[in-house]
């Protein structure tokens, strides 16, 4: 069994220190003062004095241990990461995990957002200005800077400074993110995937709840599917059948023309004989086409032989008008126009089951509506993300 | 020969690989050569800087379907850590190495490049070469010390100092090293390999930790 390294002292403030990934440790920062320490001399020669006594608690305390993927890491080190100018910075905290069969792991958070990131063995190649390509994936390049090390506790496997500085980029492909560091001898690419707080909180049993993320983060993936192609199919799909019942209505309806007359107008009214109204209960078309010059107002009866129920509507006729009376069941009609200047001479057309459009377009409008909703969130979302974190 | 007794300590000493050029006696720490059917001592480890590797000689593992065994290794140490590599035999008598720097796992195996080697002094970071029809890209040169051997390795290694290594990877997770701690200049073709898949056994276990 390997043991623990243990009665270890701060040379510069005295307080305890307990070094956690056994041999692996190179740098160690004094968690009471901050000092940076020389994990592999046997006196933790100090390498780097505190810059500053202002302590910054990491949400995840050193020591704590919690199960990601399957497995049990502990973390030992916390850094904050400081990217820009000083006026115009952000800052993200790191986590350092260490299982001592599985190696090294980190925990990235940025403003509630957090990724489980590994560092890779394979390069990621090349493909354009922006874009790199990594298990068959195309990562777009989404941020890029100078990133320095502004505050630092624990033990590291690698030499750590404060004021330290790597050149970061990152690229994503959500949930996934592929960033780089390099400094002047190498570059390390490593892999993070997007997780919840909540998700923290519950691997690594932390008191309370997460602060809520805010914002949209590079990587965090859209509440909106990607496969709105389908609800796209879907809805075409649907038109397309609404456009079909419509034919298929106006077949039924016993489409065609009904009845025509020329109507030569006087002060008397015009009935017409009866005539058969055919299919079942759809629309009727009247469509009047003016002979004269001058327009004219007409008064139309729809009447109903048997019963004699009489649909009245007027009609300003210019050079040619069409009138639909909806829902007229078949039968037997006669039809009474009546003229407000006469004479008058017009010719008169009834059509049955001519196809509503109307409907049709309505109904297309609102299958249209849940794909178009989604699409617009979606890409209100991306545009966020790129615009939050670019 | 997988028996015979130490030079220098009397201790006997067991091959684990019937194709060890070298080893070291587990007892006394010297470092003995095969010359014919003896044992020559031809030097003595130092202490052995406390490491964390969970592998250890008799360790077992799996990796591209073979079963191997950890038979020997060589530590080394440069600024920004220590790394080992073990000397693995597999199933079939085949020998290759399996590196953990830090528990990033790899296995590789010695092979002759198609052309030879740049010098040391020749090489530089991004430079690209070919290999079994992979490219590959040196990605950090790094100036180790020879830290000490232990167990049977393929070759005679042994007063070694400073080493130069080249890390070459790939679009894939296949990497490469040129290694110039032995003349001529060898290249070792591998891949990058998680713990898991590895199905290690006869791990050390660690103070804390469950194995």
């Amino acid at each position: 069994v390997i043991p623990k390294l243990s009665g270890l002292n701060c040379p510069s403030c005295g307080a305890a220190l307990e070094i956690r990934s056994f041999g692996n440790a190179l740098t160690v920062v004094c968690p009471k003062c901050l000092a940076v320490l020389d994990a592999k001399d046997p006196n933790l020669r100090i390498l780097q004095e505190a810059r500053s006594r202002e302590k910054i608690p990491p949400l995840i305390p050193l020591g704590s241990r919690g199960t990601l993927s399957g497995v049990q890491y502990e973390a030992i080190g916390f850094q904050v990461r400081t990217v820009g100018e000083p006026d115009d910075s952000y800052q993200w905290r790191e986590y350092l995990l260490f299982n001592p069969y599985h190696g090294f792991r980190y925990l990235t958070e940025y403003n509630g957002h957090w990724n489980f990131v590994r560092t890779i063995q394979a390069l990621p190649e090349p493909v354009s200005a922006r874009r790199v390509r990594y298990e068959g994936e195309s990562f777009t390049r989404i941020s890029g800077g100078e990133a320095g090390t502004s505050y630092v506790i624990g033990e590291f496997p690698w030499q750590v400074r404060v004021g330290e500085m790597v050149q970061v980029q990152d690229y994503i492909h959500p949930p996934r993110l592929l960033s780089s560091e390099s400094t002047a001898d190498e570059t390390v690419w490593s892999l993070g995937t997007y997780m919840a707080g909540a998700e923290i909180w519950k691997a690594f049993a932390l008191p309370g709840a997460p602060l809520s993320a805010v914002g949209v983060f590079e990587n965090q993936p859209s509440p909106y599917p990607a496969d709105t192609g389908g609800l796209w199919k879907m809805a075409a799909l649907l038109i397309v059948a609404a456009l079909l019942l419509t034919a298929i209505a106006s077949a039924l309806g016993g489409r065609g023309d009904v009845y025509s007359q020329s109507l030569a107008l006087t002060n008397a009214p015009v009935v017409t004989p009866p005539f058969e109204v055919g299919g079942f209960t759809s629309n009727l078309q009247i469509v009047t086409v003016n002979r004269g010059t001058e327009s004219v107002y007409i008064r139309y009866s729809l009447i109903d032989q048997k019963t004699g129920l009489a649909t009245t509507f007027g009609r300003d006729v210019y050079r040619e008008d069409t009138a639909r009376v909806p829902s007229v069941a078949p039968g037997r009609y006669y039809i009474r126009a009546e003229a407000d200047r006469y004479p008058a001479s017009v010719d008169m057309s009834v059509r049955r089951g001519v196809p509503s459009m109307g409907f049709f377009w309505i109904t297309a409008l609102l299958l249209l509506a849940p794909p178009a909703v989604r699409s617009w969130r979606r890409l209100g979302f991306e545009r966020r993300r790129w615009q939050e974190n670019s | 020969m997988t028996g015979a007794n130490c030079p220098n300590c009397g201790a006997p000493v067991h091959l684990m690989w019937s194709g060890a050029v070298q080893t070291t006696c587990p007892y006394c720490r010297s470092i003995l050569v095969r010359r014919d059917v003896n044992l020559e001592k031809v030097g003595e480890v130092a202490d052995l800087p406390p490491d964390s590797s969970p592998l250890q000689i008799a360790s077992e593992g799996t990796y591209g379907g073979k079963t191997f065994v950890v038979v020997g290794r060589i530590l080394y140490e440069y600024e920004q850590g220590a790394w080992n590599e073990w000397h693995i035999i597999f199933s079939d008598g085949k020998s290759g190495w399996l590196s953990d720097a830090q528990a990033e796992y790899a296995v590789s195996f010695l092979t002759t490049p198609p052309a030879p080697l740049p010098d040391a002094n020749a090489i530089q970071r991004g430079a690209a070469f070919t290999w079994d029809s992979t490219r590959y890209e040196i990605s950090v040169i790094t100036r180790a010390h020879y830290k000490g051997v232990e167990g049977d390795l393929p070759f005679e290694y042994w007063d070694k100092h400073e080493a130069v290594f080249a890390d070459l990877r790939s679009y894939d997770a296949r990497f490469a090293t040129i290694d110039y701690s032995q003349t001529p200049t060898v290249l070792y073709l591998g891949a990058a390999v998680d713990f898991e898949t590895l199905k290690l056994k006869n791990l050390r276990q660690f103070e804390g930790w469950a194995p």
